[in-house]
């Protein structure tokens, strides 16, 4: 099927760069962590927001912060992860729409040649959503004590790889 | 089940877990005599917690006194350290100096066996700013013994990801904590330890 190579290309790339799948999968969890209904309005503002980062990416020039975002977010996610932080609601959809946007951006940025957007973008946006999903169903799924506190750990490692990160630019 | 089946099954279940430790360490081991073909960037970084006894001790011992201090320790502990060993690898990948890194590194060895021996309860801050302090000279060691072909962030991933591990280990080990004999075993876990630690320490300052 003609394209549909674009739509993997797109599933693939947010995946295969450490500062972007990590944000997504501490954002996932850190969505597990939260309330039931708090969950449920991060899961789809992720891909709304990584279609509207890409978006804007086709549209403008890169913003010369934009991997000091990506990054950032791998610091600022992996903590809250670790302090199992319980945010109010538009704390947290803050949390997850900044870096999702950032990291659409990123991805749309490097777009070029045969690759059609209308078909990458959404396959990054649809994989972003499953990273999180899948986050946010193993922390609400595996509610053991040592379990949760497994993934409090998981973000503190997100988080040092993410200094580390940092520090190497 | 009765109490002495219970306890057999205990037992075997930590010699499984014994037996299954001890062989993650070997291949590691082998690989190390390799040399130089190990030095893409994870490996190597996966590696050099685990070839360096006085990295691996020490990590195992963070474990050990987080499961004897009991909550909140045991999971805070391995909570800090990689956030601030994490500062410490990219001073030390940057090339800052930090005085004395392998006192510090043997150091926590004999210090943390020392906690262990004397089943120290210090408050929880005393303990995590401690613990805290050792990480920076661990990650700084770590981050400056990155190999020059290696990719920094694969190296950083690897030795995050195998300190954690070996925060774990110690943390399984510790958990014979419950019975008098295990809590025995462990103080002499520590002592070893902290021996080892000693003379990492007296070899470093070329009196032995």
């Amino acid at each position: 099927m003609a394209g549909v190579g674009d739509f993997y290309a797109g599933m693939l790339h947010p995946l295969t760069t450490v500062e972007h799948v990590l944000p997504l999968a501490a954002l996932g969890m850190l969505a597990g962590q939260q309330q039931r209904s708090t969950t449920l309005r991060i899961l789809p503002a992720v891909p709304a927001a990584l279609i509207a980062g890409a978006a804007l990416a086709l549209a403008l020039p890169a913003p010369p912060g934009l991997q000091a975002v990506t990054v950032g977010s791998m610091v600022a996610l992996g903590l809250l992860v670790a302090l199992a932080a319980a945010l109010p609601m538009p704390l947290a959809v803050f949390a997850a729409v900044l870096p999702a946007a950032a990291i659409g951006w990123a991805n749309a940025a490097e777009l070029g040649g045969q690759v059609a957007a209308v078909r990458f973008v959404p396959g990054v946006a649809l994989a972003g959503l499953l990273v999180v999903i899948y986050g946010a169903g193993c922390v609400r799924g595996l509610r053991a004590p040592w379990m949760r506190m497994g993934f409090r750990v998981l973000g503190s490692w997100i988080a040092a790889l993410g200094v580390i990160t940092f520090g190497l630019q | 089940m009765t109490q002495a089946t219970e306890r057999s099954d205990y037992r075997v279940t930590a010699v499984r877990l014994t037996a299954a430790l001890l062989f993650l360490l070997l291949p590691a081991r082998v690989l190390a005599h390799t040399g130089e073909e190990v030095a893409a960037g994870l490996l190597s970084g996966i590696l050099h917690p685990l070839t360096g006894i006085d990295h691996l001790l020490a990590m195992v011992a963070v474990g050990i006194w987080g499961t004897q201090l009991g909550r909140p320790a045991i999971w805070l502990l391995p909570l800090t350290f990689p956030l601030v060993m994490s500062v410490g690898g990219v001073l030390g990948v940057r090339g800052v100096p930090l005085p004395a890194v392998e006192f510090g590194v043997a150091g926590s060895a004999a210090a943390l066996g020392l906690m262990i021996l004397l089943v120290a309860r210090p408050p929880i801050a005393v303990a995590a700013i401690l613990v805290g302090a050792f990480a920076i000279f661990h990650g700084h060691a770590h981050g400056t013994e990155l190999p020059g072909a290696a990719d920094p962030l694969a190296y950083g991933a690897g030795f995050v990801l195998v300190t954690g591990l070996l925060h774990a280990a110690g943390i399984a080990i510790g958990l014979i904590d419950r019975w008098p004999a295990g809590a025995l075993a462990l103080r002499c876990a520590g002592a070893v330890i902290g021996a080892v630690g000693v003379y990492l320490l007296l070899g470093l300052t070329g009196a032995w």
